[in-house]
Parts: structure tokens; sequence; C-alpha cells
């Protein structure tokens, strides 16, 4: 591969997304449901949406399997990038609008994505990602880029133009309970991470400081972490449950077997492996040399955690709290099953009623959230790293 | 400057530093040198409170060290060490700049000092200001290393094999770069290395030491003319006599040569009053008193004076500059196969000559004693 020319070699991944691609066209787009328990029916997309967008679609599709063959030079990168934004789109606007006609006129009828849509957003994303990851551009292009589908999204969201789609149907019946299990979510996995990184971060300091400390504290925080997270949050409920039950401070506090107190607990536990590990190797990466170096020009302690120690540790501690941001939103949803509430309760509910739309409307905004935070904190994160520790611009 | 008075230092039971006295004078390099363990660095940091002695004190201008706060002290003590210790999250100006950041100098005068010692140490300010560590080369971060150190212009440099993590032929380039530092700069530095080569290059005394003692401390021309004992002597190796060479200069043992333009030496076969006794070789030059070539003396069966035919030269491969050891010089003696070499200026003109006679003259008495 390296010895030849790019030009001689078939680009795998625009290949792999015009296959996806094609699919659309032949799986259903979307099913039609008369209310929410009804069975679908499925809809193609020259159905949903005619001649006209199903010959674009196709023009799509075949333009990136051509290009999958083209050299990879910028104006082909940006095509293949265009290719992906336009599929997506269409995907999403005909989703949309055929929906609404779909079901326009029937008061519990709904639509709901099927296989067709989804593999075409796969596809549009690895068009897009595939070409964006070695294009040679800014971040602030990247991200961009990275954003434009939620974008676009959410104006057609906020426009009233997906609302025949069955998850938006499940939001609009529960918008009030929406936003206070998005708040509890939202307070559960701060609150956990904010508990882990007071804990966790002393504690990865005292396991690079203390040799004594180093394997306990390890071995402490993985074993946590093998264990699956339903099983620890059942775990707690006999301990709290007995303690709600013996200290009736405790109880007076809210504690209790199910409910916040133990799914903070476990939520924190979890929380700690990343921000531990990275605090004990942040202070593991200063080399001794360094401190040497700045003990020997006659630097104070003080001096010595301003100029060397907080410079270069903070930025890779902040990354353990990254990933334990994004490992702890995830975790939530879980807590919901011993009552913590958050998004999770949606997920539970839609299995409990064999309702997937809600499911999925309980999952994306969990997604979302994810991708959200990880990507400011990455940004955060970024800003705060001193330029000579950056790696070389990829 | 610096005066060690009965220090001892022990680590965990184990003696470093078993009770040593000795004292630096200013503006000379003292090399302190021994094998692994023996006390060498341990001794430096005792200078600079990086260690505390555990009996005995050390002076600083008549002062013991222990009497300055340590974060005051060691800013006023350049320290140079191996693995440079960079802070790898610092530009080039920046880590240059870090003493005189400690001691609060407003940012105009701190960045004005910063170019001043990029220029002094030969990296071009306007290129390597804005560089980070991780883009300079070993010996740009040693240059650097040493850059930081000057930053204060302190009196004393303290430098802890600072040059063991380049690479052979960067170390000499350092070494020569460090002792015309040296030369203009004047500090009293103390320099810690396990390379004899390096020490007798840079030292202008040389300190000795094995198990936290010291066994000799001289000029590096008398250790290894007289080694103080058996170890000394096996530490030295057996081409001691050969090392030392390397202490002196060739311009201090300059003798006139004999030059002649290349017209004069045609036909120049029999010297009239060719009758024995010393006969230089003659050196050929050019219009500008540039080395050519040469003609070397011999006597011919019948005692009588000949030159042998005419034998062309290039300079750099026979020549020797008079800042040059005399090492040097009889490795270009004996490479060519001559009894002497020429002194040649930088641009190749014949100041003298260093004759072999001389150096084995040198040898002999300073051995012998």
């Amino acid at each position: 591969m390296i010895h030849r020319h790019p030009g001689a070699d078939l680009e795998k991944t625009t290949l792999l997304g015009a296959v996806l691609a094609g699919v659309t066209l032949l799986r259903p787009l979307f099913a039609f449901k008369e209310n929410r328990v009804a069975l679908g029916e499925p809809v193609m997309l020259p159905e949903a949406g005619g001649a006209w967008v199903t010959g674009a679609v196709a023009g799509l599709v075949l333009a990136a399997a051509l290009l999958s063959f083209a050299p990879q030079v910028n104006r082909v990168r940006w095509a293949k990038i265009s290719i992906g934004m336009l599929l997506f789109v269409t995907l999403v606007i005909t989703l949309g609008r055929s929906g609404s006609q779909t079901v326009a006129g029937m008061e519990f009828a709904r639509i709901t994505p099927s296989t067709g849509f989804w593999v075409g957003v796969l596809a549009s994303f690895v068009l897009v990602q595939g070409s964006l990851h070695s294009a040679p551009v800014s971040n602030l292009v990247r991200s961009v880029v990275g954003l434009a589908p939620f974008l676009v999204v959410l104006i057609l969201l906020a426009g009233g133009m997906l609302d025949s789609l069955a998850p938006v149907q499940e939001y609009y019946t529960r918008e009030a309970r929406f936003v206070s299990e998005l708040g509890a979510h939202l307070w559960l996995s701060g609150a956990a991470v904010l508990a882990a990184s007071v804990t966790g971060v002393p504690l990865g300091i005292l396991a690079y400081r203390r040799r004594m400390a180093e394997r306990p504290v390890f071995a402490v925080v993985n074993g946590i972490q093998t264990i699956p997270s339903l099983a620890l949050f059942g775990l707690m409920i006999a301990p709290l449950a007995y303690l709600s039950r013996e200290f009736p401070v405790l109880r007076s506090l809210g504690i209790r077997g199910i409910g916040n107190a133990p799914a903070l607990i476990a939520l924190t536990l979890y929380a700690l492996l990343p921000v531990v590990r990275n605090a004990y190797t942040s202070l593991a990466v200063i080399r001794g040399s360094v401190i040497e170096a700045g003990k020997g020009v006659g630097m104070s302690r003080a001096q010595m955690l301003r100029f060397v120690e907080v410079p270069i540790a903070v930025p890779i501690i902040l990354s353990g709290v990254r990933v334990s941001t994004v490992q702890a939103i995830g975790n939530t949803a879980v807590a919901a099953l011993i009552g913590a509430g958050g998004l999770g309760t949606f997920v539970f509910q839609g299995l409990g009623q064999g309702a997937p739309d809600l499911v999925v409307m309980g999952v994306i905004p969990i997604v979302l959230l994810s991708v959200f935070v990880d990507r400011s904190l990455a940004v955060v994160i970024r800003a705060l790293t001193p330029r000579g520790l950056k790696g070389a611009p990829s | 400057m610096i005066e060690f008075r009965n220090v001892v230092k022990r680590y965990r039971g184990q003696m470093a530093v078993d009770g040593i006295s000795f004292s630096i004078a200013e503006a000379e390099v003292c090399v302190l040198i021994g094998p692994s363990g023996c006390g060498k660095t341990t001794t430096l940091k005792l200078i600079n409170r990086m260690l505390e002695p555990s009996s005995g004190e050390v002076l600083l201008d008549g002062h013991p060290v222990a009497s300055f706060e340590p974060e005051e002290l060691r800013r006023g003590i350049g320290y140079v060490i191996q693995s440079v210790g960079l802070f790898p999250h610092m530009s080039v100006a920046e880590n240059v700049g870090i003493v005189p950041r400690l001691m609060k100098w407003e940012r105009s005068r701190r960045e004005k000092r910063t170019d001043e010692l990029l220029e002094l140490i030969g990296l071009d300010p306007a290129q390597y200001r804005r560089k980070y560590p991780s883009e300079l080369s070993g010996g740009e971060a040693q240059r650097v290393g040493v850059a930081r150190a000057l930053a204060a212009d302190p009196p004393v440099l303290l430098m802890d094999e600072p040059f063991g993590a380049v690479d052979p032929l960067n170390r000499e380039i350092l070494q020569l770069e460090f002792a015309a530092l040296q030369r203009k700069l004047r500090k009293t530095v103390v320099f810690v290395t396990h390379d004899l080569d390096e020490a007798i290059r840079l030292g202008d005394h040389v300190v000795i030491m094995r198990e936290g003692r010291i066994l000799q401390h001289d000029q590096p021309a008398e250790v290894l003319a007289s080694p103080a004992n058996e170890f000394v002597r096996q530490f030295v190796g057996v081409d001691r006599a050969l090392k030392r060479l390397a202490c002196f200069e060739v311009g201090d043992y300059m003798k006139r040569a004999e030059t002649i333009t290349r017209e004069e030496s045609f036909g120049r076969r029999n010297e009239p009053n060719g009758d024995g006794g010393e006969h230089p070789i003659l050196w050929v030059t050019n219009r500008d008193q540039a080395l050519v070539g040469m003609l070397e003396p011999e006597l011919n069966p019948g005692s009588r004076l000949v030159y042998r035919p005419y034998v062309a030269l290039h300079p750099d491969e026979v020549g020797v500059r008079p800042a040059a050891s005399l090492r040097e010089a009889l490795s270009r003696i004996l490479g060519q196969g001559l009894r002497a070499a020429p002194v040649i200026s930088d641009e190749g003109r014949v100041l003298g000559e260093v004759r072999l006679s001389d150096i084995e003259e040198l040898n002999q008495t300073g051995i012998a004693r």
C-alpha cells in the first residue's frame, strides 16, 4: 500500500460507504404504525420520496462508488463529504415529509425509522468521517462538519417537521417528565463525577507518592471496574437498606436501599478508575529530571506546583475526568433500574411496555449528551494543554 | 570560592561522601571524576543543597551554604544535569528565562537576557525562542540547558555529566564550545564526569574520587604524570602518557619553521653545507604563504644531506592549529611518519612547527617525576 501511488488504490472506506448507502434503496425507510403498539407497515424509499428523491439517492450511491476509485486528494475528499452530507439531509427530510403526509389526519398514527434509514445514516457517517479524518483541515472545520448533522436535525425538530416520528410523539406525551428526568440524569452523573474527582485525584496522587498505597489503591479501583454495573447497583441495595433501617438519621437524609443514594455511590465508584489512573499517570509522566531541574533552578514547593506540576498534570487529570464523565452518563441510564430516575427510566419503561420508540426516545438524548460532554471537555483540555506537550497537529 | 570542610554524607547507612576537604578557586574548572558510586555527584549536589551533608560544611565565598535559603542559593548557582531536564511544556525562551522569572525580573529585561544567552550558546534567537524541547536535537537541548543555568549570570556553575547523553561527535563539539565559553565567562565551574578525556580537556584541576574519598586533587597533567596510587594509575590507564599530551597546547611548544616558496624548492636537492646535525623539514608555501608541500631532509650514505623529492601536502591533514593539543600534534606526526608537524593558521599559513623530539622530552620529564 505504501509504496504504490495512492491513486492506484481502491479507497475501501468510501466503497463501504457506497455499499451501505445502497442499502437505503433496498430496505424500508420507515414503518408506518396506526398506533403505538400496532405492527408497522414497511415503506420503501421510492414510495416515500418519489422518483426524484430515489433518483437522487441512487445518484449519490453511484457517485460514492465511483469516487472510491479516485485518488484521495482534497477535491475528492470534499466531494465525498458533500455526498455524505447530502445523503443525510435527503434521508431526514424525506423521512419527515413523507411521515407527515402518511400520518395526516390520524390521531395516534406515527412512523418509525427502519433499516433503510439507519443504514443510510451510517453510510453518511462513513463517507463524511472517512474523508474528513485524513483531510488537512483545522479543528474548527472538523467540529463544524461534525456538528452539522445534529444542527440539521435540531432545526427540523424545532420546525415540527419530524413530529410524525414515533420517538418524537413519545416525547410530546411526556414532555414534563422528560425535562425532570434529564435533570436527574445530569445531576446524578455530575455529582458522581464530582465525588469521584474529589476522592480520586488525591487517591491517584497518594498511589504515586507512596509505593505502599499503589497496589491496594489500584487493586480496589480496578476491581470495582470489573463488577458489571447491574450487579454493583444490586449490591448497594442490601447494605444501604440495612443502614437505613438501623439508623433513622440516615433514613431522614433520604438514604435507602433504592433510589439516589445507592445509585450515586455505585456511579461514583465506577467513575473512580479513570480519575485515579490519570491522576497517577499525570505525575508519573513528569520525569525525575524535570523535577530535579525545577529544584535546581531554585523553585520552592509552591513554585514547582505552579510552574511545573500543575501545567503538565492538569490536562492529563482532566482527560481522566472526561472519560469518567462519558462513562457515568452511560452508567446513569442503568441506575434507573434501582429507582434513581434519569433518562434510563424511559429506556426501561419502553422495554417493559414493548415500545421500542420509547427506548429510542430515551437512548438518543443519552448518546447526544455523551457526545456533547465529551467534545466540550476535549476542547477545554486542548485549551489547557501547554503547546510543548501537544502532539504535532495531524 | 568553594570549600569543603570534612564533609560526610551518609545515605541509608551507606557512606556516599566520606569526610572530604578541598577547595575550588574562583574562575577555575574543577572536574570531579571517578567510577560510578564514587560520590562525585553527591559532592556536587552538596554545593547547591540539593543534598545536605551528614556532617561537615560547605562554604561558598566564605559563607556556609547552610546559611542561605536553599531556593535563594540555587537561583544564584547555575545547575546543568545530564538528562538536561528542560521543562517540556515551556518554550526554549521560557526555559532559559525561568530563573529570572523566579527572581521577578521585568519581562523586557528577561526577554533581552534570553536572546543574549541564546546567541551566546550559538542558537539563533529568532529561530529557537519559540521552539519546544521536543523539537530540539540532543545537542541543542544540552546547549539550552547551559543557557538556562547561565541566565541570572551566577558566579558558580555546577555541571553533572552535562554531555554524557550526547553522541561522541557532538560531545566533542559541546566540550570545545564550553571551553570557549568558559574562557569568555570565567565562571567557577564544578564539573562531574566519568570520561577521563573530558576531564583532561576541560579541567583546570581534577579531583579523582573513589568510595567517597578523594584520591588525588591536582592539575590534569600532574595526575597523569604521577598518579597518587595504584587505583589512580589504573584509572588513568596505561596510555596516560598519551592522554597527558592532551593537557598541553601546541602553541606553547611551537618552534620556528623553515619555509621556502615553491619556486625556491625547484632543484633543491643538495644542501651545500650539508654536514649532519639537526636538519629541519622545509615547508613549501605558495605566494599566500599557505602550506602546499614539503621537502624532507635525509642523510645519504656519504653522510651528505640531500632532500627527497617534493611531496604535496594537504594543510588540514598534516597541520595542527596553535590551540590544538600535543596529543593531536603527535597523532599527525605519527600519521605522516615525519619528525615534526607544521603549525598552521586558520588560513593555512605556516606559523611554526612542533617537533617529535620536543614531545618526547616533555614526556620524559613529566613521567619521570
